[in-house]
């Protein structure tokens, strides 16, 4: 009986000693609350004391050799073919890699003339058409085999030759260096001839257009459409190990032709969560930050362990107007639409100031760049209403908004569609994944959508040209190829004009009048020009300000001191 | 013999009001969570659909000068990165969760219970037939069927509901086919079975009224999953469209300021995070008072 007795107490006791889901629950609750508070209270606190001075700017530091960088991308695409486009991630690896037939001015700013890469030197013909570049001798690909003038053209023409073994479909970057030439050809070992079918003032800087990497023949052959996954070129860094959708891991090639780059190693890593990517570059796990979220840019420039390196504002936001689908295709409506932003807003609150006032495409640091414009890309609600009215639709008037759901596009949408909603329009916004975001403009689906346009190629010509005839912005992101074939053609005229034009002044003419027609049928309605900023740990030195200011991030000069 | 009329006080008679107070008592005390749980869930559906009443602020105007100001008298909870009292969005952010999340079970509760019972109660092929269909239905994981149903049907408070449901619809249909076969083997139902009583009246009049107890108590169980489910909806951009408030969305885009304005995303999680815990606690006490394998526990 006592035995009964005991073991019922026994039972009892267990009972009441087990963790029961009401009881964890209510610890959770507990646990969590305090916690919270805990984190919570810490996050009002006043925001820390701003730290010791970095040190002031001295004596130049001799770079050291060493070091492995990490490097936060915003995403890692699935391939490496330059062709392609696969995101920002991908450029900043190819770059790193690539070697180029010309290259950026070493001195920094980013609208200089471009230097010889593995082209040693150049002439031009006297009308101007046929370029001759001479191979710079005893240069080898990261495969050890020598670059040389074949190497260059199978380069330069694989990605338009569907019977090179290297070739998929869908190649269409490569209009950055083949539109307007006529013929590519090796003269001999170490020269190659390009014949040009006009002039190009523009030439030179679209040779080291992200599409145009220098591939090692014997890679090209041996891999064929596996150079996706295994780049070979003749850059700084080989590629010692790609991992498709989430990172790449790239080493010194002690071969390079100014002599092995400082760094040892450079992890780019992708972070296509803001949220994480901050999580990273508190911790500490990444030194090198190219797209850090705004929002966390004024704490960051008070962290004594990192720095921030604001660019120049060559970067375009920008809305883009389809006109093969109403209401955008109403020119009213797109003024309206220009009016009712307020730019201000976007750039204190979700740029956080890491921005300026816009014209046109073309910026305030790049040729012909003509500030009138700041008067028509800025809110005026009164004229915006006038063009409600004048656009003959009842209001409201219904406006799908498109854009992809990443970085700060969702913080622009929110803000531009309350701005749209107020003068009279009803919109309905479409966040979109990258992917299915360039399939409905590349479809010519969307009305309103919303991107960027980075100054890759340091020429004017490289945003205008989105006006194009032959290119996708002008037939289906604007679709003015369709819906004012007589303004495309002026359009066209005028981009030839500009990219054949030898002198800077009468280029400025030319730039000024494709602007002021920008501002007239508004295809593209600016919303500022962004200074993308770069977090870095205070020991990263060497980076070129002008290349990062874009998204072409070039890390052979950069050491960690 | 004298007969002395006492009060009912005096005879120690408990006046009715005092013994329903008692009863109160006695319930609070057995229940405390539960109670807890439920009184905050009804400030919460009090406050979501008189939001306008409680806030002075509009929860979509943005103001620009106002932004990210740290939780002070005039903003209690802070204010977002447009300048929007980040108080009254909470408020109004309640109100495209619960609406979704209470639909959305009422309505698997209904499905579902409808397929079980019919399942269990009829049998052979048709049971066959329906728990293959829920079979299907359970072979994805719950969120993912929801995030699949809304990317099929698009974003928005009805489509996020029709997804919720679907995911829950299995879990009710499941329960009420176990309770339904267990039931159709009870005497009372053979004898009406025996008495002539077809099989709607079965249903309507037996089954039906026995397996709502544990129905309900699944229900706030499923609640509190729902509540959840419409959050993650609408972290992921599946839910409503900016701007308009609503707990998941405020979290999605209060989570890069973590580091920088920890408070913009703090208060919706903490609401779907009380919510969650208030049905949950209330669903607890509901399961001990229904449950009568439980109630003397």
């Amino acid at each position: 009986m006592s035995t009964q007795r005991d073991h019922e107490k026994y039972l009892k006791a267990v009972q009441e000693a087990l963790l029961t889901r009401r009881r964890f629950l209510q610890g959770t609750a507990g646990f969590a609350g305090l916690m919270a508070m805990a984190q919570l209270t810490a996050g009002c606190a006043a925001p820390a004391a701003a730290p010791a001075a970095v040190p002031a700017a001295g004596e130049a530091a001799t770079p050291q050799n060493g070091g492995r960088l990490v490097f936060a991308a915003e995403a890692i695409g699935e391939s490496l073919e330059p062709g392609l486009w696969n995101g920002f991630g991908i450029i900043n690896i190819v770059d790193n890699i690539a070697g180029y037939l010309t290259r950026p001015n070493s001195n920094g700013n980013w609208t200089d003339p471009a230097e010889g890469f593995l082209a040693e030197s150049w002439t031009l013909s006297e009308d101007g058409k046929t370029y001759t570049f001479s191979i710079r001798p005893g240069m080898s690909f990261h495969d050890g085999t020598p670059v040389d003038a074949n190497a260059v053209v199978r380069s330069l023409t694989r990605q338009t030759n569907p019977d090179d073994p290297s070739y998929v479909e869908g190649l269409y970057m490569h209009t950055a260096f083949t539109t307007g030439r006529k013929n590519i050809t090796a003269a001999d070992e170490m020269t190659v001839v390009v014949e040009l079918e006009a002039p190009d003032a523009t030439y030179l800087y679209r040779l080291f257009h992200p599409s145009a990497v220098i591939i090692s023949t014997k890679a090209l052959d041996e891999l064929q459409q596996g150079i996706a996954t295994n780049l070979v070129s003749a850059g700084p860094f080989k590629l010692e190990k790609f991992t498709p959708g989430a990172e790449a891991q790239l080493v010194a090639f002690e071969q390079y032709y100014l002599g092995r780059p400082h760094l040892d190693e450079i992890v780019i890593r992708g972070y296509p969560d803001e949220g994480a990517m901050l999580s990273a570059i508190e911790a500490g796990e990444v030194n090198f930050a190219p797209y850090p979220p705004s929002s966390a840019i004024p704490r960051l420039q008070q962290d004594a362990s990192k720095k921030v390196v604001a660019g120049e504002p060559v970067v375009d936001l920008f809305l883009a107007c389809c006109m093969l689908n109403g209401p955008t295709d109403n020119k009213d409506v797109r003024k309206a639409i220009n009016y009712a932003v307020n730019r201000e807003n976007l750039i204190e609150a979700v740029l956080y100031g890491l921005g300026e006032e816009p014209a046109t495409l073309v910026g305030p640091t790049e040729l012909g760049f003509d500030p009138s414009g700041k008067e028509i890309s800025r809110q005026d609600l009164a004229k915006a209403q006038e063009h409600i009215a004048a656009s003959g639709l009842a209001t409201p008037i219904p406006l799908t908004f498109t854009y992809e759901s990443n970085r700060f596009w969702p913080q622009m949408a929110e803000l531009i569609k309350g701005d749209l909603e107020a003068v009279g329009f009803a919109v309905t916004l479409d966040a979109q994944d990258a992917g299915s975001y360039w399939g409905k403009i590349f479809g010519g689906q969307a009305q309103l959508s919303m991107n960027q346009r980075s100054l890759w190629i340091p020429d004017p010509d490289d945003k205008v040209a989105l006006l194009q005839s032959g290119g996708s912005g002008a037939q289906f992101e604007t679709g003015i190829v369709t819906a004012l074939p007589e303004y495309s053609a002026k359009m066209d005229e005028l981009l030839a004009a500009g990219k054949s034009e030898q002198d800077p002044e009468k280029r400025v003419a030319i730039y000024q009048e494709i602007q002021a027609m920008i501002l007239e049928e508004l295809p593209y309605i600016m919303l500022a020009y962004y200074t993308k900023p770069t977090v870095m740990a205070t020991n990263v030195e060497g980076l070129l300000p002008g290349a990062a200011a874009t998204e072409r991030i070039f890390l052979e000069k950069v050491w960690l001191s | 013999m004298a007969t002395v009329r006492l009060s009912r006080t005096d005879a120690g008679h408990i006046p009715a009001v005092t013994r329903q107070a008692q009863r109160w008592k006695t319930l609070v005390d057995r229940h405390l969570a539960a109670t807890v749980g439920g009184l905050f869930l009804l400030f919460v559906l009090l406050c979501s659909v008189a939001a306008p009443l409680f806030s002075p602020y509009d929860p979509i105007q943005i103001d620009i000068p106002q932004r990210l100001q740290a939780p002070s008298w005039p903003h209690l909870f802070g204010t977002d990165e447009f300048g929007r009292d980040l108080l009254t969005r909470v408020l109004y952010g309640g109100r495209p969760v619960l609406l979704t999340s209470f639909l959305s079970v009422l309505a698997a509760a209904v499905a579902g219970t409808a397929i079980g019972t019919l399942a269990g109660y009829l049998g052979g092929q048709v049971d066959n037939l329906l728990m293959r269909l829920i079979d299907v239905m359970l072979s994805f994981p719950a969120v993912l069927l929801a995030i699949l149903i809304v990317a099929a049907l698009g974003t928005g408070v009805p489509n996020a509901i029709v997804a919720v449901t679907f995911s829950l619809v299995p879990t009710f249909a499941r329960l009420a086919r176990a309770l339904a076969l267990s039931l159709t083997l009870e005497q009372f139902v053979v004898a009406s079975h025996a008495i002539g009583a077809t099989g709607p009246q079965i249903i309507w009049r037996h089954l039906l009224p026995n397996l709502l107890p544990p129905i309900i108590v699944q229900a706030t169980a499923m609640l509190a999953i729902a509540v959840a489910f419409a959050s993650a909806l609408s972290f992921l951009g599946l839910g409503v469209e900016p701007p308009t408030p609503d707990w998941g969305l405020m979290v999605s885009e209060g989570q890069r300021l973590i580091y920088d304005a920890l408070w913009v995303p703090f208060f919706p999680g903490l609401a779907i995070t009380l919510t969650v815990l208030a049905v949950n606690f209330l669903g607890d006490g509901l399961r001990d008072r229904l449950d009568p394998t439980l109630r003397n526990r």
